[in-house]
């Protein structure tokens, strides 16, 4: 397409349809890999990729479906048990549980890292003093490990030595991590903490894509600073807030580190979600089976909101 | 031609790559080389820990082992507590297992199943039947269908620790019965404002340290947590543990702060000064005393019954070395093993709080010299008295944190003991 509008003006225009056909010689037959032809050395060059990502990416998950519908004991696989895996999620309320705290916890975390993210990124991309300062500062949770921000944030919020004085807040004693409410509100903070600098990069680099003459266009016509944001930036910001969506949704679900320091999954389940269940049925009680089952409706949650956004993009594009 | 060539050389290279790769596949954990050979040893203590004595004693043994071996090298490969099991069952699954394990032998079950570890019969019993009433450790423990699997090199008991600075503060007795224990607790608790006793209701760890409590309770209330590895404290013993716990809540030896803590916490508490009195391992009275300001400040005594004067009994567990499933070695693996478990080593780790297995350590010089040698022998008195194996099973771990999730919800949310504890009892079969 791009080579079609870049195309030369001067550049033959195709022969009438009404002409008579040259006539061609005989075809040359394509003799595949291992020859010289265009079409021998695209399957050369594409074969090896193909390869590859078979190996590393349609291999695993395929293992892990095959994994989660047998029966295991150790690292061995056993009987055919069908879906038997999968009724322990959906058919419990254990199971049940921990579907619906994901989902709080993924769409939680998400309402406040994306506005949080675009509202940096518009702040950062203004032309202050220390800018290059502030860009910084942002952006240092990002080379925090998720082990360290959750061992980090325990001891901030302890209510007995913690620097936050958690202990007595007139009068009244705030432990995040005895509570199974105030627990899913931190492990979203904290989330939203290590994960908001990527959404932010992206949201500012997108941001200096739009030509300012656009929004001085705007301004020029009497819109306000809202009116410019919500009918010109956001608008063009759409694909690349679409993608940290999808970015943001993905790495939720399937957070393990962060969950597994911070919370343990307590308490009282309060923070016991998919990730952390697949994570600890396959390597802390090795029932593998039961952990790729977790692993399997874990994908195919990342694959429904992964297709649920495209299409809400495409549908943004064709209006 | 020229392609033939080609063909050749790429199947030259590729046989010798296959050959490499499956000879490193092979060779497992440790491997040799012109006469020298290595040995793998993975482990949870910290050869170069700071604070913890045990992992000086770790180092030292291992560096003597070294120097006084021939041509035999033991690698010290550190693993945290919680992971050292998973690691090594996927790396002995992969061919990849070290030659010698620690296990603790609560997980001697699961590596048993795993199929993580080979027997060691004919290397331990001609040393054990040596050294006879000498060796301490209940070697059942350790055996799975007529082997044995693992040889202990250490005894820990569950005892009750106590901040004797807070207790004076408050003008407390050292609590001699469980009802004691827990309005002594309670008013710790109002007396300093710290957590009167410490039990860890988290999630982490896998519920171990509420566990080390429900245990000795349930059998203190006449019952068993385990029978022939069946759960079995679907009971009115069990059912009597929990109601304790929600006692315990309610009168104010701990609030809710406990549902974050697991023994990681429980023990930096004591040594923090924000928990009065806890029921932890003998194990960790030397790391915990090694704290800042802590000392003596820090003691034990047995765990109260009903009765005073008369202790619960202790569970009594330890660590084990057993032989990877992966050694190519096996007697080579069993010298270190033997060593480890010698009179000269278990002085070392004696120095370092340890309880030895061996009787006559206790008698040593070198142990009669410690500061510790008069707390040490009080400790294995009550591990002869009063102790008693803790219960194992293949599927500890995921009981421990299903019984742990019981416990917050009876404790916390004051649900029905006895259905909680049925429903967790019907999850592992019983």
């Amino acid at each position: 397409m791009t080579a079609l509008m870049t195309a030369p003006a001067d550049r033959k225009p195709p022969a009438a349809p009404s002409a008579p056909a040259p006539e061609r010689g005989p075809r040359r037959r394509s003799s595949g890999v291992g020859t010289t032809s265009p079409l021998g050395l695209s399957w050369a060059l594409i074969v090896p990729s193909i390869a590859i990502v078979a190996v590393v990416s349609i291999f695993p998950i395929a293992y892990a479906i095959n994994l989660s519908l047998h029966e295991t004991r150790f690292l061995q696989i056993g009987d055919f048990v069908g879906l038997d895996n999968f009724a322990q999620i959906f058919g419990t309320a254990e199971g049940l549980g921990q579907v619906g705290r994901s989902l709080v916890y993924v769409v939680g975390s998400l309402a406040i890292a994306v506005p949080l993210s675009l509202a940096l990124a518009n702040l950062l991309n203004q032309e202050v003093r220390f800018r290059r300062v502030f860009r910084v500062i942002i952006l240092l949770p990002w080379v925090v490990s998720q082990t360290v921000a959750a061992l980090l944030w325990k001891w901030l919020v302890n209510p007995d030595y913690g620097p936050l004085g958690l202990g007595d807040i007139g009068g009244v004693r705030l432990d995040f991590l005895a509570d199974p409410n105030l627990a899913m509100l931190l492990l979203i903070v904290v989330n939203v903490w290590i994960s908001y600098p990527i959404a932010t990069i992206l949201c500012l680099a997108s941001l200096q894509t739009i030509p300012e003459e656009l929004r001085e266009a705007a301004e020029v016509d009497g819109a306000g600073p809202f009116r410019r944001f919500m009918q010109v930036t956001l608008p063009l910001m759409k694909p690349t807030l679409f993608v940290v969506v999808i970015q943001l949704t993905l790495l939720y679900f399937n957070m393990v580190t962060l969950i597994y320091t911070l919370t343990g999954g307590g308490p009282l389940d309060g923070t016991n979600l998919l990730s952390l269940a697949a994570f600890k049925q396959s390597f802390e009680f090795f029932n593998l089976g039961l952990g790729a089952a977790y692993s399997v409706v874990l994908f195919a949650f990342n694959v429904l909101f992964g297709a649920a956004y495209l299409r809400l993009l495409r549908s943004e594009r064709n209006v | 031609m020229k392609h033939g060539i080609i063909r050749k050389v790429a199947a030259v290279a590729l046989t010798a790559a296959v050959g490499a790769t499956l000879a490193g596949c092979a060779s497992g954990g440790g491997g040799s080389a012109g006469g020298e050979e290595n040995l793998d040893f993975w482990i949870f203590l910290d050869p170069n820990s700071p604070d913890d004595p045990r992992g000086a004693a770790l180092k030292s043994i291992v560096d003597d082992y070294n120097a006084q071996s021939d041509g035999v090298t033991v690698t010290v490969r550190s693993i945290n507590y919680a992971k050292i099991d998973a690691e090594v069952i996927k790396a002995t699954a992969s061919g990849q297992g070290p030659d010698i394990i620690n296990i603790y032998s609560n997980q001697l079950p699961t590596h048993v199943a795993a199929g993580t570890i080979q027997p060691m019969t004919e290397y331990a019993q001609p040393l054990l039947d040596e050294l006879g009433d000498d060796y301490l450790f209940p070697i059942d423990g350790a055996t799975f269908d007529g082997d044995i699997m693992a040889l202990p090199w250490e005894i820990r008991a569950w005892l009750l620790w106590y901040r004797a600075d807070l207790l004076a503060d408050a003008g407390l007795e050292v609590p001699q019965t469980l009802d004691e224990l827990g309005t002594t607790a309670a008013a710790l608790g109002a007396a300093t404002g710290t957590t009167g006793l410490g039990v860890g209701f988290s999630n982490q760890g896998l519920g171990a340290d509420f566990m080390e409590k429900f245990i000795p309770f349930t059998w203190g209330n006449g019952g068993d947590v385990l029978v022939n590895g069946e759960p079995a404290f679907a009971s009115d013993a069990g059912v009597a543990t929990m109601d304790y716990f929600t006692q315990l809540h309610d009168e104010g030896a701990f609030g809710d702060e406990v549902l974050s803590m697991g023994a990681d916490e429980v023990i930096n508490g004591i040594k923090a000064g924000t928990i009065s009195m806890a029921i932890e391992g003998s194990y960790r009275v030397a790391a915990a005393r090694s704290g800042e300001g802590i000392g003596d400040n820090l003691q034990t005594a047995p765990i109260p019954s009903d009765v005073a004067g008369t202790p619960l009994q202790t569970p009594v567990a330890g660590q084990t070395l057993a032989i990877g499933a992966n050694a190519e070695d096996p007697a080579a693996a069993w010298d270190f093993i033997q060593y480890y478990a010698s009179a000269v080593s278990q002085e070392k780790f004696a120095a370092a709080g340890v309880l030895p297995v061996l009787a006559s350590v206790y008698d040593s010089e070198a142990v009669q010299t410690l500061p510790n040698a008069g707390e040490l022998a009080t400790w294995r008195d009550y591990v002869l008295d009063y102790g008693r194996p803790a219960p194992v099973s293949e599927n500890f771990s995921e009981l421990s944190d299903a019984l742990v999730t019981a416990g917050q919800r009876v404790v916390f949310q004051g649900a029905d003991a006895a259905s909680e504890l049925d429903a967790v009892a019907g999850q592992f079969g019983g």
